[in-house]
């Protein structure tokens, strides 16, 4: 097993594990371990290869999606004062439960998902990453948690991108990464004024017409 | 031979002392988590003499289930601890397959068939409140059971646990695992997230409605049993991690095991000082953590081969 493979996995199973947990202080560390650990596939991958782009771009991935979002992200928790996320429709051990044969089946069909001729199992990993990140948006209560899901779907893209594609420009890759964060940054200014004009975040309780 | 011997000699010995050991730990543990000195520290030793001299009061409607169920529970839970190899020292006929994993996996289920049986021959209410709970809880936990130590076996590949749980076993699924078997044995134990095992609250109590009706020596026996199991399942867990983390060598030392379920206890005693109880309609999704653990601990051990 090469290191890029065990840290697609580790990537993988932390999403397993957001899908699992409500404390929202815990998902913030499950993404920045995850984001960490997508960032290692691209900085191995560039310090193979000694591709100076890639290393910039895997320092500003490490730095941008394991250190900032997560940090802004707490810091906007704790101004909603969000704490835990208790989930709507499917209670989170089964949801894990289920994300765990989600990605079961993902890796062992990686062969349908991966472009190379030898697929190594990262292409399941990172589709399962982007199908958990969607059972996370469902499962969730609040609008934080939806959040994080949409993260989790990010980061899957993103790791699918880095392992089995050749990869676009770092130029373009920066882009989108800084649009991520552009759109995080205006997703919390947002779920400030929802809750200040709302009183709460939750979705389930935003469905009727009030006066 | 002569070191089998000795280490056989040990297991015994630790099989007869742990659990009494790690009970009076947790008893008192538990009292200064809750700001009480708590009585004398063998209290739960002492407790288990009184009841054995005591005689015993049987309801006339019961029949020789209800007599032979605590017997039942000595002589299997006694029986797997003796073949299980959770105290680091060799456990007996180590080996032969006795501890074959799916063998001593029904086996903790006749256990608990039995206990669901006496309860049910009580004719109580609350006997049979607590056989309907305990019998949805085993069905919960089995899958995580099974799978978890199916995973480490996988990756040592043997399906003798006296041998596959002293064989090198990967981090990952070791740790996995472990905390998957930990979750489950929380609940196949009745302590505290699932059931309070001090409480007489008709609304709550799992494990205490289907023993309401034992008294005297069989009550000890029951107890004695519970003591066993925990240690054991503590033990079982403590010596997965310690492989997975230290390697096979420092698994099979009886000094660093007994170290470790002791640590077990304390660090339960502490949890359940700390912790509610869960309500039980959130008690499946809880189970369930245990065996999506299971599942990935399974998976990355059938991955690796």
């Amino acid at each position: 097993m090469s290191p890029i493979h065990e840290a697609a996995g580790l990537a993988a199973m932390v999403s397993l594990w957001l899908l699992g947990i409500t404390r929202v202080k815990s998902m913030l560390w499950g993404l920045a371990l995850q984001g960490g650990a997508l960032s290692m596939i691209l900085l191995i991958h560039a310090i193979a290869n000694n591709l100076a782009p890639e290393i910039f771009l895997g320092m500003s991935a490490l730095l941008l999606k394991a250190v900032v979002i997560p940090l802004f992200l707490n810091w906007s928790a704790h101004r909603l004062k969000v704490d835990r996320d208790w989930g709507v429709g499917l209670a989170p051990g089964m949801a894990m439960l289920i994300g765990a044969v989600v990605l079961m089946t993902c890796y062992f069909q990686s062969a349908r998902f991966s472009p190379l001729s030898v697929p190594s199992g990262t292409a399941g990993y990172s589709i399962a990453m982007v199908l958990i990140g969607v059972m996370i948006m469902i499962t969730r209560r609040l609008a934080m948690g939806i959040l994080v899901g949409f993260l989790v779907l990010d980061n899957g893209i993103f790791a699918y991108s880095v392992t089995e594609t050749a990869g676009l420009p770092a130029v373009i890759e920066l882009g989108v990464m800084f649009d991520l964060f552009v759109a995080v940054l205006l997703t919390g200014m947002v779920l400030f004024r929802v809750s200040r004009s709302f009183e709460h975040m939750d979705v389930s309780k935003m469905r009727e017409l009030h006066e | 031979m002569s070191n089998v011997l000795i280490g056989v000699a040990l297991h015994c010995l630790l099989v007869a002392s742990l659990p009494i050991l790690l009970a009076c730990v947790i008893r008192k543990t538990k009292a200064r988590m809750q700001g009480r000195p708590g009585p004398p520290f063998l209290q739960p030793a002492l407790d288990l003499a009184k009841r054995l001299k005591k005689s015993d009061t049987v309801s006339e409607t019961t029949s020789w289930v209800f007599r032979a169920n605590p017997l039942v529970g000595v002589a299997l839970t006694v029986w797997l601890a003796l073949v299980l190899p959770w105290t680091g020292a060799t456990p007996i006929l180590r080996g032969s397959g006795v501890a074959d994993l799916i063998l001593i996996v029904y086996l903790l289920a006749a256990i608990r068939f039995f206990a669901i049986l006496a309860a049910l021959d009580t004719g109580s209410a609350f006997g049979g409140l607590g056989a309907s709970r305990e019998a949805a809880l085993s069905v919960l936990i089995e899958p995580g059971l099974v799978i978890g130590l199916a995973a480490a076996s996988l990756s040592s590949r043997t399906l003798d646990l006296s041998i596959g749980l002293g064989s090198p076993v990967r981090p990952t699924v070791a740790i996995l695992s472990a905390a998957a078997f930990l979750i489950a044995a929380l609940s196949e134990l009745s302590r505290m997230p699932i059931d309070d095992t001090t409480t007489h609250l008709e609304l709550t109590m799992v494990h205490e409605a289907t023993i309401l009706e034992y008294s005297g020596r069989r009550l000890a026996l029951i107890e004695w049993t519970v003591m066993i199991r925990t240690a054991m399942f503590f033990g079982i867990a403590a010596v997965l991690l310690v492989n997975g983390m230290f390697g096979p060598d420092a698994a099979t030392n009886p000094l660093i095991i007994g170290t470790g379920v002791i640590a077990a206890g304390l660090f339960l005693a502490v949890f359940e000082g700390v912790s509610v109880k869960l309500n039980w309609r959130r008690v499946p999704s809880f189970v369930a953590f245990s065996t999506a653990l299971a599942v990935m601990s399974a998976f990355v051990a059938a991955v690796e081969r």
